[in-house]
């Protein structure tokens, strides 16, 4: 299991505002706030599934990990494509 | 006395449906019926029964079961879902955590709970309008050790209790169960999905012999179902809810591209509580 240094970092990216922009902008900055070794903000940096796995993160939170960043997950897990389609009577 | 007057379990995702065109249109056309099924019996409330995927509950603060108490909620808008607000019932809520707690039962009380898809997708299918009110009532599966699945038949037993027993007379409550069914997420076999243990929870369930479901261990379900298959205890407390008389499968895919087996089951309510709970 990952430190919770790392866990906390994590499940903040979809709930502090401003901290996914920061970590795009100034991605060391971060992982000093959260207190993350040079490890675990590389592993974080990179946030593949592998990457992840070897870090020990949550399995759900490796989830928001790779929802955070890569684009193409996002646009997979969505409702987009059924927009009409839900609730017919 | 309030009454069940509808139950059900569902699958609670979608995915981009490219390469699954037919298996998708079918999942959706089930989790539309099961919209139909609960709007028909015309409920004043819906107990939505759900893991949190870790946007509200996480690692930070780990209660087993939380229920909301909020006059109204809005979605946290995971899967693109719209931050539309829907009404909660604070009174059922609050009733389910009083009785609870002459039961046996601790439940965390959440009046900020922004539901993610968990709850809010299939709401889009059973309530489109936001009309009815909700009760969240999460299941956190997500923590070491979860909640065990005798307490989550036990505690569904309660639900119906309570609706029975506390509620006004004439209140109508609808339960829905979402999640599952097998799933390997971001662990070794991650992906796979185990079409036997999606049918076996399914039959048992719709045969009223949610018992069986209850005597095996979290560690159990996980062997067999995955970690996200911990989710069919959802199931198994809608099943509990609705008195464990039997009920039909609406829908079921194996879905390995969405790393899920989908389903989808309507429960019969009729049945005498205390003739299931003395069974």
């Amino acid at each position: 299991m990952a430190r919770y240094e790392v866990h906390r970092l994590v499940q903040n990216l979809f709930r502090e505002e401003g901290l996914l922009e920061r970590l795009s902008r100034d991605p060391e900055a971060v992982f000093r706030d959260y207190g993350l070794t040079a490890e675990e903000g590389a592993a974080l940096r990179e946030a593949s599934p592998a990457s992840l796995a070897a870090l020990g993160v949550h399995p759900i939170l490796q989830m928001h990990c790779l929802l955070a960043f890569n684009p193409h997950i996002a646009e997979a897990i969505s409702i987009r494509a059924y927009a009409g389609q839900l609730g017919g009577s | 006395m309030g009454r069940i007057v509808a139950a059900a379990a569902t699958s609670h995702i979608l995915m981009a449906p490219a390469g699954v065109e037919e298996r998708a249109k079918r999942v959706v056309a089930g989790m539309n019926e099961i919209g139909r099924h609960l709007r028909a019996a015309r409920p004043d409330a819906i107990i939505v029964v759900s893991s949190d995927h870790m946007f509200n509950i996480n690692l930070a603060l780990q209660p087993p079961f939380c229920v909301g108490v909020s006059d109204a909620y809005v979605p946290f808008g995971d899967m693109d879902i719209p931050r539309e607000k829907r009404p909660g019932s604070r009174a059922l809520g609050e009733t389910l955590v009083r009785r609870a707690a002459a039961s046996g039962f601790d439940l965390a009380k959440v009046e900020e709970l922004r539901p993610d898809h968990g709850v809010a997708l299939p709401l889009l299918v059973v309530d489109p309008e936001r009309r009815i009110p909700i009760v969240p009532l999460l299941v956190n599966i997500n923590m070491d050790p979860p909640p065990a699945p005798a307490r989550c038949h036990a505690l569904g037993r309660m639900l119906r209790v309570t609706v029975e027993e506390d509620r006004p007379a004439d209140e109508r409550v609808a339960v829905l169960a979402t999640g599952g069914l097998s799933h390997w997420l971001n662990v070794p076999r991650h992906g796979e999905v185990d079409e036997a243990f999606d049918h076996w929870v399914m039959d048992i369930l719709i045969a009223g012999r949610g018992q069986e479901l209850a005597r095996l261990s979290a560690a159990d379900i996980v062997a067999r179902g995955g970690n996200g298959g911990l989710e069919v205890m959802n199931w198994l407390m809608a099943g509990a809810a609705a008195g464990e008389t039997g009920g039909e499968v609406v829908y079921y895919e194996k879905m390995p591209e969405w790393f899920t087996g989908m389903g989808g089951i309507t429960l019969d309510v009729d049945r005498d509580i205390k003739e299931a709970v003395n069974a």
